[in-house]
């Protein structure tokens, strides 16, 4: 007689189940658990012939180029607050503009509306780093030529490393708003629509009615898209913050990022091992902070946690 | 709370599956849409029934496509040279070439990617700046022999110049095919006459003269940027001029570590710290000078066009660039722009100039290359026959060039839609083949022989650094050469010489006294094993 909780027994009685998750199993299995292995890279120093298994080791030595400069904190901080700031802007934004779009009644103007904010996201950084070098030039630029032409002093953004914070968060947000925004507004189309008409019933009226059914209905949401986006803290979005800011030297200290840091001093070394290292740090302290902030969501509220 | 889960369990497949997607549209790129290229097999054993040349024994019956990396930009006429070219090498070696560039602006990224994602190409251009010793120790480029050149590239073997070959080595190996050519690594100004003519500047023979045309060019010509440097490659010019000419210093490589010799102590291979010097701090107070005068643009530090590609398209007054390249501009600016009236000057003062490398262009063979023996013999074919490098070096005859009686190139009209010499054929240039060109810069030959006068070499030319101890150090210094030397060798500083000091600091703190110490001790080293 089969055991009744064996992984055979298992296997046999849910086998349509499993066979239908395999695909994903698959995927995951070779596209990132396999790749996987490439972390010992970071603790090697990789040449053409030796391959990823058989270079020499050399311990932690990939890592040093990272605190040697002394930098290693201003990026990591500047990382972490910059995508802080993305999220909770962004979100925020995304939330907004999802209610208003959901409450809106003109079907063609939301349809519209709805496709220009969507827009941003499919124009490539390389593209938006253009727009802003042709918006910021000192000489040549749209603002520049503007402010002249009414007679005012023209501003200078490259030199100016405070502007670049805002600059960076407000292109984010431009970015990033419309798609997100769909992902809020599926969340709110799920909402059981008798909860409003019970509420319109009762009297309530449209900021009563977002107050207390569709923010209460989207938390949820918000806190599994704010874990999942907790686990890329650590990465700076490198194509934009490499090619809005691009290579100057005179707003690093408030734009550099880990990606970025990274690229500029291995670009011309090529020393694999060291950008495996720089992978590693970024993953290692990503895992820490997504085990943190699940934890913490189970103590206030166990039904929310991821796992 | 039924829901709660389900609903999170949809928003999570949904965040997972948009991230699947987001990963897939940013692999594809990168993974390379380049094997285009049929496959090639590599030549069967040599047969004697090809008798058709009667020495080698190098069976060509199979017809074979020969992928190149070259760098810059692609020629509008490439395609067409190119064609005529393929239609000589089929007869030749029956064989093809298939072109790829690798812009300036990016060539940095492409080309370690080429190497990395195990492409299948056959030739590369290469030279010690651009990445030949990093690919060469990696073991990117495949190993060429006195053997192979002997049989497949046999009069590349007798007209090679024996230094050539010695500089290539790299830990007593090489990797590549090095220029056979001579070559002056110093710069010229190159200006327009109309607006000198229009300031009254007669001549520019200094950097002072050149302060007062940038002086006039700024005030006056509010439409144009005076000298529009600030890209990574040539941000540095005016260091060149300002401080490393007058004391004939010149780069070690690699030049982001920012560590010079001084080429006429030849009995020493001392690195020099140029941040240190108080020359540097003159020249950062100078620059500081300049930037506010508007020499150049605000956005410098952005900047990704170089000041040759910023002059030619009309938006600054002036550049500065080599002499050859100059040469190459200049035909192709008066073609197109004659009311200019391009004016070349010689930014050198007699002082620093260095023999550059014969490494300093050259051609690999890829590791993976299926098909080194045809490339080699390609090689041999536009390195000694003068109709090949002709066609490669200046375009198709009567079409962008034509010859004089006496062997000078006429630039036809069309001469600017594959500019002389421009089109990344250095790799190849040879003394005995290259020609001058005639209605190139006027004072041409009184520079280069002004210069050849008082040209030095140095042994430490072709010391080339094996920076594996010291890797971290060469990383972060890297880094500081891009970000906080450009800036302040640009001028964008409200107190040079505070910032200075603390670029020295920088510099400290990142390790840089270890690079010396290291290469110094490899350099200390390298000079014995000469002796």
């Amino acid at each position: 007689m089969k055991k009744k909780n064996g992984i055979l027994y298992e296997l046999n009685k849910n086998k349509v189940k499993f066979l239908m998750i395999m695909p994903a199993v698959l995927y995951f299995f070779i596209m990132c658990y396999v790749p996987m292995t490439g972390i010992v890279l970071a603790f090697k120093n990789y040449t053409y012939t030796g391959g990823i298994f058989k270079s020499p080791w050399v311990g932690f030595n990939n890592f040093k180029f990272f605190f040697n400069s002394g930098k290693a904190f201003l990026v990591t901080k500047n990382t972490i607050l910059y995508n802080i700031a993305f999220l909770i802007i962004n979100n925020f934004l995304q939330i907004t503009v999802a209610i208003i779009l959901s409450e809106l009644a003109g079907k063609c103007f939301k349809k519209i509306s709805q496709s220009l904010m969507f827009l941003p996201y499919f124009i490539s950084w390389v593209v938006v780093g253009a727009f802003i070098y042709n918006l910021f030039n000192y000489e040549f630029g749209a603002v520049n030529t503007l402010l002249n032409s009414m007679g005012m002093e023209p501003i200078d953004v490259y030199s100016n490393p405070s502007a670049w914070k805002y600059i960076l968060v407000a292109v984010s947000a431009w970015k990033w708003v419309g798609y997100g925004s769909v992902l809020y507004l599926a969340a709110i189309l799920g909402i059981d629509s008798e909860i409003y008409e019970a509420a319109d019933i009762d009297g309530a009226n449209i900021f009563k009615k977002i107050w207390h059914i569709t923010l209460p209905s989207l938390k949820p949401t918000v806190i599994i898209l704010l874990l999942l986006s907790l686990g890329n803290i650590m990465k700076g979005d490198f194509q934009m913050f490499y090619q809005v800011v691009g290579n100057n030297g005179l707003v690093l200290d408030a734009t550099d990022v880990i990606d970025t840091y990274v690229v500029r001093s291995l670009m011309d070394l090529q020393e694999f091992g060291m950008t495996a290292a720089a992978g590693l740090y970024q993953s290692v302290l990503s895992l820490f902070i997504i085990l943190g902030a699940n934890k913490l969501i189970k103590i206030i509220d166990n039904d929310y946690a991821l796992f | 709370m039924r829901k709660v889960r389900a609903i999170c369990l949809v928003m999570a497949m949904l965040m997972l599956f948009s991230a699947i997607l987001a990963g897939c549209g940013q692999e594809k790129p990168a993974a390379g849409d380049d094997n285009k290229q049929v496959a090639s097999q590599s030549p069967t054993p040599a047969s004697n029934s090809d008798n058709s040349q009667k020495e080698e024994k190098i069976d060509i019956s199979k017809e074979v496509t020969l992928k190149m990396y070259l760098l810059g930009d692609m020629a509008k006429d490439f395609n067409l040279v190119y064609g005529e070219l393929n239609k000589m090498l089929k007869e030749d070696i029956n064989a093809t070439v298939e072109v790829s560039f690798m812009g300036w602006g990016d060539y940095t990224q492409k080309y370690p990617l080429v190497f990395a994602s195990g492409d299948d190409f056959d030739l590369i251009y290469t030279a010690n700046w651009a990445f030949y010793n990093s690919q060469a120790t990696k073991g990117g480029f495949l190993e060429i022999t006195k053997d192979m050149l002997k049989k497949y590239a046999p009069r590349t073997y007798e007209s090679m110049y024996e230094e050539a070959w010695e500089q290539a080595k790299v830990n007593g190996k090489v990797y590549m095919l090095p220029m056979n050519y001579k070559e002056l690594n110093a710069y010229v100004y190159m200006v327009r006459g109309d607006l000198m003519a229009k300031y009254g500047i007669s001549e520019i023979k200094n950097q002072d003269d050149f302060e007062k045309y940038l002086d006039a060019v700024a005030k006056n010509e509010k439409h144009l940027i005076p000298l529009d440097i600030g890209s990574d490659m040539d941000f540095d010019t005016l260091l060149r001029f300002e401080v490393l000419a007058p004391q004939n210093l010149d780069y070690l490589e690699p030049q982001q570590l920012n560590h010079f010799f001084n080429l006429a102590d030849k009995s020493s291979g001392k690195i020099v710290n140029i941040i240190e010097t108080p020359e540097f701090l003159e020249f950062a107070k100078k620059m500081k000078e300049w930037k506010d005068k508007g020499y150049w643009s605000k956005s410098a530090l952005v900047n990704k066009v170089s000041s040759k590609e910023s002059f030619i398209n009309g938006k600054s007054a002036s550049a500065i660039m080599n002499l050859s390249t100059a040469n190459g501009t200049y035909t192709s600016v008066v073609a197109s722009h004659p009311e200019w009236d391009v004016k070349v000057f010689d930014g050198m003062n007699g002082k620093g100039i260095p023999i550059k490398p014969y490494i300093q262009n050259g051609m690999g063979i890829n590791a993976n290359s299926k098909n080194p023996e045809r490339a080699l013999m390609f090689l041999d074919l536009v390195k000694n026959e003068q109709r090949y490098a002709d066609l490669v070096t200046y375009g198709i005859k009567g079409v962008h060039y034509d010859l004089t009686p006496e062997g000078y190139v006429v630039p036809l009209e069309n001469s600017a839609n594959y500019p002389i010499d421009g089109n990344c054929n250095w790799g190849w240039r040879d003394d005995r083949l290259f020609r001058q060109v005639q209605g190139g810069i006027p004072n041409y030959n009184e520079i280069r022989s002004n210069w050849e006068k008082v040209a030095l070499t140095h042994p430490v030319q072709n010391f080339t650094f094996d920076d594996s101890k010291v890797k971290n150090e060469v990383a972060t210094v890297t880094n500081l050469w891009k970000t906080d030397f450009k800036v302040v060798v640009l001028g964008f500083t409200n107190d040079p010489e505070a910032e200075v000091a603390k670029l020295i600091e920088k510099y400290k703190t990142a390790g840089n006294d270890a690079i010396i110490a290291e290469q110094q001790a490899q350099i200390d080293a390298y000079l014995n094993s000469l002796k």
